[in-house]
């Protein structure tokens, strides 16, 4: 069984990845391939979908790892959706579930990014006159 | 029905993810549960993978065989490689701990098998490295 996967995106620098099949020694290329192009435009947001993702090995896994590193550095955000449960086991093994952020549905997933940007937008908002000023320091 | 079955002639990505889907079905035809099946599977991959990209020496690709048995007392994986001498058990495990993006990349693979398998045996004979993997009990 091969890998599909379908890539779109929704606004500027908001990509919504599905993969369908598995994710192994061979068929990551495709994903590698995908990223490749995605992450030079420094996107804001990656959401996979892992509904239809039937097996992964370490390879896949780092595709994952990648993706999540490359958005980091550039203060954008990675979600994965719904992934089976022998999938999610690998992420667990491997300690990558906190930091990968894995929800158990596509809604949820896009919550999750949604609060993340806004989290964004507030603190590129101008600050108040005061805020951010050093508390005075007291003389003793 | 045979519970043993041998693939040999493995040297290439496209053979191991090869030996993965014929071992899933192996196991599946012999009513293994799907967690020990997917736990097989993924070692195979990740064990065969290992061997055919790192222990080619003098620029020849190893030999590689593969021996599975199901036995009462769990499925039995051996595989064996005529390439360089390669001790899984005094492989480095990576540093689970720190921050994704500061992992270095190899070792994932093992440390998935180490944690999937219930036990992990290796020799060096006759320039052969043998890894012996076996899998909880059967149907559990």
């Amino acid at each position: 069984m091969a890998l599909k996967l379908k890539s779109m995106e929704t606004s500027t620098g908001c990509f919504e990845i599905s993969l369908e099949g598995r994710l192994d020694s061979t068929t990551y290329l495709q994903l590698d391939n995908l990223l490749n192009s995605v992450l030079t435009g420094k996107p804001r947001r990656v959401r996979y979908d892992l509904t239809g993702l039937v097996y992964m090995s370490s390879m896949g896994l780092r595709m994952f790892i990648r993706t999540a590193s490359s958005l980091r550095a550039c203060g954008g955000a990675m979600a994965l959706a719904n992934p089976q449960p022998q999938i999610k086991k690998v992420f667990e093994i491997a300690n990558a579930l906190p930091s990968l952020g894995v929800f158990g549905s596509v809604e949820e997933a896009d919550r999750y990014l949604d609060g993340v940007q806004k989290r964004e937008v507030a603190k590129q908002a101008p600050a108040q006159p005061d805020a951010g000023k050093p508390q005075k320091k007291l003389g003793f | 029905m045979d519970d043993t079955v041998q693939l040999t002639g493995l040297t290439t990505l496209e053979d191991a993810v090869r030996a993965n889907e014929q071992v899933t079905a192996f196991l599946d035809e012999r009513a293994v549960s799907p967690e020990t099946t997917g736990a097989v599977a993924l070692a195979v991959e990740e064990l065969l993978t290992n061997s055919i990209k790192y222990g080619g020496k003098d620029g020849r690709v190893p030999h590689v065989r593969l021996d599975l048995a199901v036995t009462a007392q769990g499925v039995v994986l051996s595989l064996a490689d005529d390439g360089l001498e390669f001790n899984p058990l005094e492989a480095p495990h990576p540093d689970l701990n720190c921050r994704l993006e500061d992992r270095p990349i190899g070792g994932l693979g093992l440390h998935l098998v180490r944690t999937l398998a219930s036990s992990i045996g290796y020799q060096r004979k006759d320039g052969w490295n043998i890894v012996t993997v076996v899998f909880g009990p059967r149907n559990t």
